[in-house]
């Protein structure tokens, strides 16, 4: 097990099972939360105080992504989350992700982040990221 | 009052989703891999042009989720997806959720996002505590 620097970028290729990157934290505000429901089209006077729960999903995603090279051809094909606690817009949330699994069968590398959200001590939310990066043209499809 | 009874319909959520809401998404969502956006990478990627965010698409089910349970949703919900097929814009994206049971205090909804021609982009479960 190693604790991923995030500094340069980890390489998505290097990381296995147990690694964990190093915790970082996600301070929300108003204009982080209006940029994301402007994005995604929903709107719900909750937004007013409170972080979208899927926001705080995506915010933890995009610092894994912020830390460690993801190759382009990299898919997100699933998603598993529980969510705890309400977060209001402008606390601090410290992220803790994990590679809780990493596999490979006939080239494609499949790799589960497991992800848990703290706040004040209290967890907030947790969740697991599956994702698939299929093998370029020309490189083995031997399992392995 | 039964337990099923108290828990609550959800109503599907319909969104255009076209490449200016990926664009957008980009930086709302904080996810900036090329395939989302018109790169080489996109081109040159197995579905040779920008798919949408997975993310943006599970966010309509969030969305019906918040609609039917408020902020019981943010504290007490659960969900587990796969995606399915992957969505190539422009498409209009509706998020479906179906009583599945009630058990001990908690509603499980059978969840999806269909395209206009019925595709299934998404599927799986949520989960949200009801008033009991």
């Amino acid at each position: 097990m190693a604790e991923l620097s995030g500094k340069p970028k980890d390489s998505f290729a290097q990381i296995d099972r147990g690694d964990q990157l190093a915790p970082f934290e996600l301070t929300i505000t108003a204009e982080d939360v209006a940029l994301y429901l402007e994005a995604t089209g929903e709107s719900d006077e909750l937004w007013a105080r409170y972080v979208p729960p899927l926001a705080l999903v995506a915010f933890a995603l995009g610092g894994l992504m912020d830390r460690v090279e993801v190759p382009s051809g990299l898919v997100h094909t699933g998603q598993e989350f529980d969510f705890c606690k309400s977060v209001v817009i402008g606390e601090s949330v410290e992220v803790e992700i994990k590679v809780a699994s990493s596999s490979r069968r006939r080239g494609v590398r499949m790799v589960v982040f497991a992800t848990e959200l703290f706040s004040g001590g209290a967890m907030v939310g947790s969740g697991r990221t599956t994702v698939m990066l299929a093998p370029e043209d020309g490189e083995s499809q031997e399992a392995s | 009052m039964r337990e099923k009874d108290a828990a609550p319909e959800v109503a599907s959520v319909t969104r255009l989703i076209d490449q200016s809401r990926v664009d957008r998404y980009g930086v709302g969502g904080r996810d900036h891999n090329p395939i989302h956006f018109d790169t080489p990478e996109a081109a040159k990627s197995q579905f040779g042009r920008p798919v949408a965010h997975g993310m943006l698409v599970l966010a309509l089910v969030s969305e019906a989720m918040t609609k039917a349970f408020g902020d019981r949703w943010s504290e007490g919900g659960h969900l587990k997806v796969r995606w399915r097929a992957p969505v190539l814009t422009p498409a209009r994206v509706t998020a479906i959720a179906n009583l599945r049971h009630v058990e001990d205090g908690v509603a499980t909804y059978d969840v999806s996002c269909e395209d206009e021609n019925g595709e299934v982009l998404l599927a799986g479960m949520a989960r949200g505590p009801i008033d009991s």
